[in-house]
């Protein structure tokens, strides 16, 4: 779609501008953290982790405290000050799922242990374009495109 | 009994899944509430065949008896088959129509399921 193209680069444009025009400011407010997700995240955590088998009214597997670290340990590396705060749904695989659904992005992180992660993404502006479902275990690389879309568009 | 999908849940059968208030989330590109794909990751996934339990002369607030709050997700027995998940009937002592859908449900598939689930109650948000 030329019109997306020709959007997007006038937004990385536009961004570019800016800071070129105040970098010291620009590079307060993107260097400030923003702590609010991390209080709303770790609320939620603290109440799955607690949660016994079968929390469900099913045969739900209990939430681990090192789910909940690692989860918290990747928002920390993507999570920028203008990153919409995720949705903390606890798994019926026994973990967590990170997921928002706006601004035209979907985008699941599905935790169940340390280095046990899924991820699911979907651009609704680039329809023709197949989700991206992978298997991450090491390498979460493909985590950027799907933060950078969530905070700057 | 072995579990083995026999065919005794039919394609049209309707599969009835509490969904906790917490597994529900808010989409704003679809402008709905829904369910979370992390409601299906449950590799043997329970269910109760609403076919079955209209059978046996109850209907749909069955599963809801004893968990208020809970909201429920209808999702056709025919769309797991077609995932290549098995659709076991595996009745309980207080529950003749429950159900379960083996197999591992990747992002993808628990994605299909929550698309092509319907409600059959949603709780309002509190």
């Amino acid at each position: 779609m030329p019109e997306l193209a020709m959007s997007l680069d006038e937004s990385v444009g536009a961004t570019s501008q800016r800071v070129s025009n105040f970098p010291n400011f620009m590079r307060a407010f993107d260097a400030e953290p923003e702590r609010t997700w991390q209080l709303e995240v770790q609320n939620h955590l603290l109440k799955y982790v607690k949660l016994q088998r079968g929390w469900d009214t099913y045969n739900a597997q209990p939430i681990g405290w090192d789910t909940g670290f690692f989860a918290l340990s990747i928002l920390n590396d993507f999570m920028r000050p203008r990153t919409p705060i995720p949705q903390v749904v606890p798994s019926a695989a026994g973990g967590v799922q990170l997921e928002w659904h706006q601004k035209g992005v979907d985008l699941e992180l599905h935790i169940t242990g340390p280095y046990q992660c899924e991820l699911w993404f979907k651009d609704h502006q680039t329809p023709n374009q197949p989700p991206i479902s992978l298997e991450l275990t090491d390498d979460y690389s493909a985590l950027r495109r799907p933060f950078d879309l969530l905070t700057s568009r | 009994m072995p579990d083995v999908d026999d065919g005794s849940i039919a394609d049209d059968h309707n599969l009835l899944r509490r969904v906790r208030p917490d597994q529900i989330v808010d989409d704003a590109n679809l402008g709905i509430r829904r369910p979370s794909s992390a409601v299906f990751k449950d590799p043997e996934l329970s269910a109760d065949s609403e076919n079955i339990l209209l059978q046996s002369g109850s209907d749909w607030r069955f599963p809801l008896q004893g968990h208020a709050g809970y909201s429920l997700a209808r999702f056709r027995a025919g769309t797991a088959r077609q995932l290549g998940l098995p659709v076991i009937h595996k009745p309980l002592q207080d529950n003749g129509a429950h159900v379960e859908v083996h197999g591992r449900k990747a992002q993808g598939i628990a994605n299909t399921l929550v698309t092509a689930s319907w409600w059959a109650h949603l709780e309002p948000k509190k």
